[in-house]
């Protein structure tokens, strides 16, 4: 095997969007970048629920997006309602720390289908 | 600032419009893009904004094509899972971000890609530039060819 590259470590960008987040974000990612909010809610609600993540307990939507900052995501208004959207700061960051968190379905052992 | 701010105009298509939008191609994004989910029609049909019966005929079309396993163990509320294993859920994810590199000029893809090959393929140095270097690409590809041979001695 190739051994990995002690010289080449991988400097991740804060915010760090913990597990629940990041998930979160390759979803929102792999949708086109923006959803509607109500969507948004259920796909947060899903992934805290399925990821239980430590340091976002009682962080709701509204909260993580704060956390996060406008230089990499933002609520925005459509003519048919509210989305939320990654800039495209946002979305080379997101891919950063999908990869971190190992949450893309190739990795072994880390997902079992939840239901909806 | 953190308010709402104005989005442009363009509509939200899958994939940017690259196969119209058709609830079809509605439902391959939205279980590419989670795939770690069980989805019941109604989930699909609120995801997608469409009718029950138009959903219906887009999950028996993904499901004669290998894409969506069908689950029945419960005949009456029957759920449906990405089939992981097919290399066309691979592409689609590449493809998520492709359209997003192309619409950003963002470099998301390769990373992705990048994370693929380490996680597959061996053990690769992680790539800060999102770009595998070329040498250990050739160096694994090598040593999986050494490995094969071996096997097959």
């Amino acid at each position: 095997m190739i051994p990995l590259d002690p010289k080449r470590p991988l400097k991740l960008e804060e915010p760090n969007p913990y597990l629940a987040g990041a998930a979160f974000l390759a979803w929102l990612s792999k949708q086109g970048q923006e959803a509607d909010l109500s969507d948004c809610q259920d796909k947060w609600d899903l992934h805290n629920r399925n990821k239980p993540t430590k340091e976002l307990e009682n962080f709701n939507l509204d909260d993580f997006i704060k956390y996060l900052g406008p230089e990499l995501i933002i609520k925005g208004r459509r003519s048919y309602g509210e989305i939320v959207k990654l800039t495209p700061k946002g979305v080379d960051w997101a891919a950063e720390w999908a990869i971190e968190y190992k949450v893309q379905r190739w990795h072994h052992g880390t997902q079992i289908p939840k239901k909806y | 600032m953190n308010g709402y701010e104005n989005i442009e105009r363009e509509p939200k298509l899958p994939y940017g419009g690259l196969f119209g939008e058709s609830n079809l191609i509605k439902v391959i994004e939205q279980v590419i893009a989670d795939p770690d989910i069980e989805y019941r029609p109604i989930d699909l049909e609120m995801l997608t904004k469409e009718s029950a019966p138009t959903v219906r005929a887009s999950l028996k079309a993904l499901t004669s094509l290998g894409l969506l396993e069908k689950d029945e163990t419960d005949r009456q509320h029957p759920v449906y899972r990405v089939n992981i294993e097919s290399k066309r859920y691979i592409a689609l994810t590449f493809l998520a971000y492709a359209v997003l590199d192309d619409k950003n000029g963002t470099d998301s893809m390769n990373k992705v890609i990048a994370d693929y090959i380490e996680s597959t393929l061996g053990e690769f140095s992680r790539p800060v530039d999102g770009h595998i270097e070329a040498n250990n690409l050739e160096l694994a590809i090598q040593e999986q060819k050494l490995q094969r041979e071996s096997l097959s001695v």
